[in-house]
């Protein structure tokens, strides 16, 4: 019921987005002419198949890691906590290591502008801000956590003890070192793919569609990123919430109800899971808007009929 | 905007550097401009990265450039030609338009006059 109410709160929410940034994103789409058109086309089909190609990919990863975590029950759900970071990572690497561009038949006159291109030229500043900001406060959260975390009797720190109460599963270090090691390395990965879309060589005559398809990628990769951190950083602060609340709770000797809360530690419980409900929802519209965007053609509708004319077009690996 | 052509006879390296040469004293890159990677232009241009690189340390050489691990590539203060050169310059040329004189003309009668007044 939970998750169905989840998704439904998740496609509402990307609906909202879509209608309210119509006109922005009307402008993400160029019109070309002339006699290679089709060749303009392939080259859009092989666009949203590298986007699709690298999604597939991540989806296949996030199953793997699935069937991994039910056939691991000693791992502890550790599988299934890293499957979004994970799965995303490997998705942005197929990106990152497949770009298309456009490629026009080498002339004897090359021309080049002269202004650079970096990993954050084709997106607003808190695009990548906020990321940035929400992976360091997913390292300090597995920080905290894990200082505040208490030992299994097998010696994993996978519990909370407040008072005399212990709980679990918590996010101690046996989950938060894995945490720290995938925010990492989904930040590299991103930082990686920003940068290969960045560095791939500009389309002269195509100046148009080449920023477009730059914008597009830019929007795939941080919102399929921010979107895989905060849906395993929401997963992390519901578990983490959930735990803390049960060991703060004083329950009735005859296995009743609760009857008191320890504070402020059942509050912290309390706050964890209302914080990593609205951060996994978050995250659940970034990675609904980030297939959305994959899938979206460079070229409008009325392709054929505009004023930019198509030289050649292809795909070309760099 | 820098453009490289196979048909001219100038090398690709003093291609690039004379037109960044030009756009840096005209003041079409104006002072402290970053320019691009190296890697960027080269890339764009479809050269070896080896040639940007020469034509950027030939500039720096000269002074136009400046680069630095942190801030890259970047075009030197107080380099540009004086707003008097410029606008003489842009009558002579239109005045050679007029007369319908290649640059290669205009260029040859510049070298002549600076050759027979020569600076004190």
């Amino acid at each position: 019921m939970i998750f169905l109410a989840y998704i439904l709160l998740t496609f509402i929410i990307v609906a909202i987005v879509r209608v309210s940034s119509r006109k922005r994103t009307a402008a993400l789409s160029a019109t070309v002419t002339g006699t290679e058109v089709a060749a303009a086309r392939r080259f859009a089909r092989s666009i949203t198949l590298r986007n699709v190609g690298a999604l597939a990919v991540a989806g296949a990863v996030l199953g793997l890691l699935k069937l991994v975590n039910d056939a691991q029950p000693g791992w502890y759900g550790l599988p299934l906590m890293l499957a979004p970071g994970l799965a995303a990572a490997a998705g942005l690497l197929v990106f990152a290591l497949t770009p298309t561009r456009v490629v026009s038949a080498r002339s004897s006159r090359r021309s080049a502008d002269l202004l650079p291109r970096r990993p954050w030229s084709y997106g607003p500043a808190w695009g990548f801000l906020l990321p940035l900001i929400a992976a360091a406060a997913v390292i300090a959260f597995a920080i905290v956590a894990g200082l505040a975390s208490s030992p299994q009797p097998d010696g994993g720190y996978r519990s909370i003890t407040v008072g005399s109460s212990t709980s679990g599963p918590y996010p101690g270090w046996f989950y938060g070192l894995p945490l720290i090691g995938l925010t990492v390395l989904l930040t590299a990965a991103t930082l990686f793919a920003l940068g290969r879309i960045a560095s791939s060589p500009r389309s002269e005559r195509f100046g148009e569609i080449d920023r477009i398809v730059r914008v597009l990628a830019t929007r795939v990769v941080m919102q399929l990123s921010s979107g895989a951190l905060f849906l395993y950083f929401g997963g992390v602060l519901l578990f983490a919430g959930w735990a803390t609340t049960n060991a703060a709770s004083v329950f009735a000797p005859d296995g009743g109800g609760v009857v008191s809360n320890v504070q402020p530690a059942a509050f912290i419980g309390l706050s964890e899971v209302v914080v990593g409900l609205l951060v996994a929802l978050l995250g659940g519209v970034l990675v609904v808007l980030s297939v959305l965007d994959a899938t979206r053609q460079p070229l409008g509708r009325g392709a054929g009929t505009g004023s930019e004319k198509a030289d050649a077009a292809s795909a070309r690996p760099a | 905007m820098i453009t490289i052509d196979d048909d001219n006879p100038t090398p690709p390296f003093e291609q690039i550097r004379g037109q960044l040469a030009d756009q840096i004293r005209s003041g079409s890159l104006a002072a402290g401009q970053r320019l691009p990677s190296v890697r960027q232009l080269a890339v764009d241009l479809r050269v070896a990265t080896g040639t940007v690189a020469r034509a950027y340390s030939a500039l720096e050489t000269a002074g136009l450039l400046t680069t630095s691990r942190g801030s890259g590539t970047r075009v030197q203060p107080d380099q540009g030609i004086g707003a008097g050169s410029l606008a003489s310059a842009r009558r002579f040329v239109q005045a050679q338009r007029r007369d319908g004189a290649s640059l290669d003309d205009a260029l040859s009668a510049v070298r002549a006059e600076w050759a027979r007044d020569p600076p004190a």
